[in-house]
């Protein structure tokens, strides 16, 4: 039962984060790129560490990896900040509809 | 510059022995003790960094407590904003219309505009860009729909300032930090 | 089980693969850093995956220690890109 649980978070995830690469791929400029990357990455990783949480079961290993969780949400949305903050200060201009993508 | 206090040594102490305790998983004397010595000189370098001098301790456990029980709508949240990008990602035709949207609010404390800076970015079509003295800049994927959400609904900002005790008109000098 | 770690590793390293595209054709250094970023993201999962897969909780250890590096990597650059110098 937990297994299976634990089978469906890891596709899940699996799912996001493959999203996520190809919106990095398909999005038209940086900015819309930042969208896919990180939002989707975020949640993909929490998804398939949840899911070998469940797997594993309540120990030390669990505890470790919940901690792992909660770093990555607190450190991806500021590091994708910290990126998009510089690149608004020096210039880079956003892509709207109808410009040819780059 | 306060003078530092002792509670603030105290809990960056206690803090450090539990991540040593969780990442070391051993119980024994030595492991300990040369835990306790390490901590103790992370401590003694760098204890005024994570607590401001007049943290009280009451009053940030309440801020906790509370923030904790705000996670699970942020989770409901986040999921949407990821199948919403899913959807734009894998739609043939890519329904995008980017653009820029400014918010205005009335956040004062530090730890306050980082939770609705990292709120905003992990919410349906949007990613803050750049704050400046609570002027939130924001990248909306959809821009007609960004601005429905953070200008008339401002749901993340009521939830927020409910969850640190700051209401529209901030009282001077108090901020939320945790 | 074991298999299904397996596939996930393989998938992982397909989209680093999609990541590697952008880190090479992408204009600018803006798209080379959010690619890079994203990269270490998939490299931590990956980590944990083979501790998984080996049954060794050391990989566990080197992949909080690599999140910590990637994150403190990403604002360094950032912040070298927008003032001139790290300070």
């Amino acid at each position: 039962m937990l297994n299976t649980l634990a089978l469906i978070f890891i596709v899940i995830g699996l799912f996001f984060m493959v999203v996520g690469a190809i919106g990095l791929i398909r999005f038209p400029d940086f900015y819309t790129r930042v969208h896919a990357t990180g939002k989707c990455d975020t949640l993909g990783e929490g998804m398939i560490l949840f899911g070998l949480v469940l797997y594993e079961g309540m120990n030390l290993v669990a505890v470790k990896i919940l901690l792992l969780v909660i770093f990555i949400f607190i450190t991806s949305p500021t590091a994708v900040h910290a990126i998009l903050n510089v690149a608004y200060t020096r210039g880079v201009e956003p892509w709207k509809k109808g410009d040819e993508r780059r | 510059m306060k003078r530092p206090s002792v509670y603030q040594y105290i809990l960056t102490f206690a803090i450090l022995m539990l991540f040593w305790y969780i990442l070391s998983g051993y119980l024994e004397f030595f492991y300990i003790g040369a835990g306790i010595v390490c901590c103790g000189i992370v401590t003694l370098i760098s204890g005024d960094l994570v607590f401001r001098s007049d943290v009280r301790i009451a009053r940030s456990a309440h801020v906790f407590i509370r923030f904790i029980l705000y996670i699970p709508r942020l989770l409901a949240a986040i999921l949407h904003a990821n199948l919403d990008v899913a959807y734009r990602v894998l739609h043939p035709e890519m329904p995008i219309d980017p653009g820029i949207v400014t918010v205005d609010t009335p956040f004062r404390g530090d730890v306050l505009r980082t939770s609705f800076a990292n709120a905003v970015t992990l919410t349906p079509g949007t990613v803050t860009v750049d704050v400046i003295d609570g002027r939130f800049i924001v990248h909306a994927l959809v821009r007609e729909a960004g601005e429905e959400d953070l200008l008339k609904g401002r749901s993340i900002e009521r939830d927020l300032a409910r969850v640190f005790g700051e209401g529209d008109q901030p009282p001077s000098g108090e901020t939320g930090d945790l | 089980m074991i298999d299904i770690f397996h596939a996930s590793v393989i998938v992982l390293i397909l989209t680093v693969f999609l990541c590697l595209y952008r880190v090479l054709a992408g204009p600018g250094w803006e798209n080379r850093l959010i690619a890079v970023n994203t990269i270490g993201t998939k490299t931590i999962v990956v980590l944990v995956l083979i501790g998984f897969i080996y049954e060794r909780p050391l990989f566990l250890d080197i992949s909080i220690a690599y999140a910590m590096i990637n994150f403190i990597s990403t604002l360094a650059i950032a912040k070298y890109l927008g003032r001139g110098c790290i300070c």
